[in-house]
């Protein structure tokens, strides 16, 4: 973990599309089906990013009880790695240095 | 750069962490619309024209219930499609993702809008039965009663008939195919009974 902090760059917040990371994240999915966890380190300012995909309602239906299997391809990232990064507006929900990327669902 | 794909994260991630409370939400939401069914079963029933229609002639009876009933269907599905729309139905889960978050609300919009096309044609639907059955009820045939069946003791006979009429001193009772007119002057006792002795 100290090895991360010495890793973490405290760039000044910009929101950057660091596009498709097909090298340098992992994503498995748990045995039990619930979750995804995906680690690896942020293109922006290199801290290490350990997220969790679960499901949720948001807030409606379709037409069938199971859950869906979701479809492979490209997700999301942005990091939020909570540490401080300069010109971050407060109100901003994420806590990170502003970058943003994606990895493969597999 | 696309940005849309950062929004669409936070939502997913807003989404989230605020789960239960829309939950809480829509259940809220949902218990006030089921409350609301219970009404649809009254207004039904007040506007159906004129008091009761156990007196209309049976096919008209039968065709005013049947209407009635699916008046009733008809509104409840209008109402449970359109708080569907207003609302959703909670169950269904997907991945908290930006891109199956966009996804979802990209079917979610087309699914509302047709539930509340579903919706309004039902309840035009349902409206146009409702006064149908109400114009049935102003305007349909009465049923006629077939007539009380008595025993009519005068000063020299006993007649057992339907009671057809009584009125200008005379009672008109109906005796098998034929009609016979007897003075209510001269009636000592009358009696109900089921039927005729043989």
């Amino acid at each position: 973990m100290s090895a991360d902090v010495e890793k973490h760059r405290p760039v000044e917040y910009r929101l950057i599309d660091h596009g498709l990371r097909r090298d340098g994240f992992t994503v498995t999915p748990t045995p039990d089906g619930t979750r995804y966890d995906i680690v690896g380190t942020c293109p922006g300012c290199g801290a290490r990013v350990v997220r969790q995909w679960k499901f949720g309602p948001p807030g409606t239906k379709g037409r069938r009880n199971e859950r869906p299997k979701p479809s492979p391809g490209p997700r999301t990232l942005t990091c939020d790695c909570g540490r401080v990064h300069a010109e971050r507006p407060s109100e901003n929900f994420d806590k990170g240095c502003g970058a943003f990327w994606q990895v493969m669902l597999p | 750069m696309s940005l849309d794909r950062y929004r669409w994260d936070m939502k997913a991630q807003q989404l989230r962490f605020g789960a239960v409370e829309t939950a809480r939400k829509q259940a809220e939401s949902w218990r006030t619309g089921l409350a609301g069914l219970t009404s649809l079963f009254g207004a039904v029933l007040v506007v159906k024209g004129r008091d009761g229609f156990a007196g209309l002639a049976t096919p008209i009876r039968w065709c005013v219930v049947v209407l009635l009933i699916l008046a009733l269907a008809a509104l409840v599905t209008a109402t449970l499609q359109a708080l569907s729309a207003a609302h959703g139905s909670p169950s269904d889960e997907i991945l908290m993702t930006g891109e199956d978050l966009e996804d979802w609300s990209d079917g979610e919009v087309v699914r509302i809008r047709h539930a509340m096309a579903r919706a309004l044609r039902l309840t035009l639907l349902a409206v146009s039965m409702i006064a149908v059955a109400v114009v049935l009820t102003w305007t349909a045939p009465v049923s006629r009663p077939d007539g009380v069946v008595l025993i009519v003791d005068t000063d020299n006979a006993r007649y057992c008939g339907k009671d057809i009429s009584a009125a200008d001193g005379r009672m008109v009772l109906r005796l098998g195919d034929t009609m016979r007119i007897v003075p209510l002057a001269s009636i000592k006792t009358m009696q109900t009974v089921p039927k005729c002795p043989s």
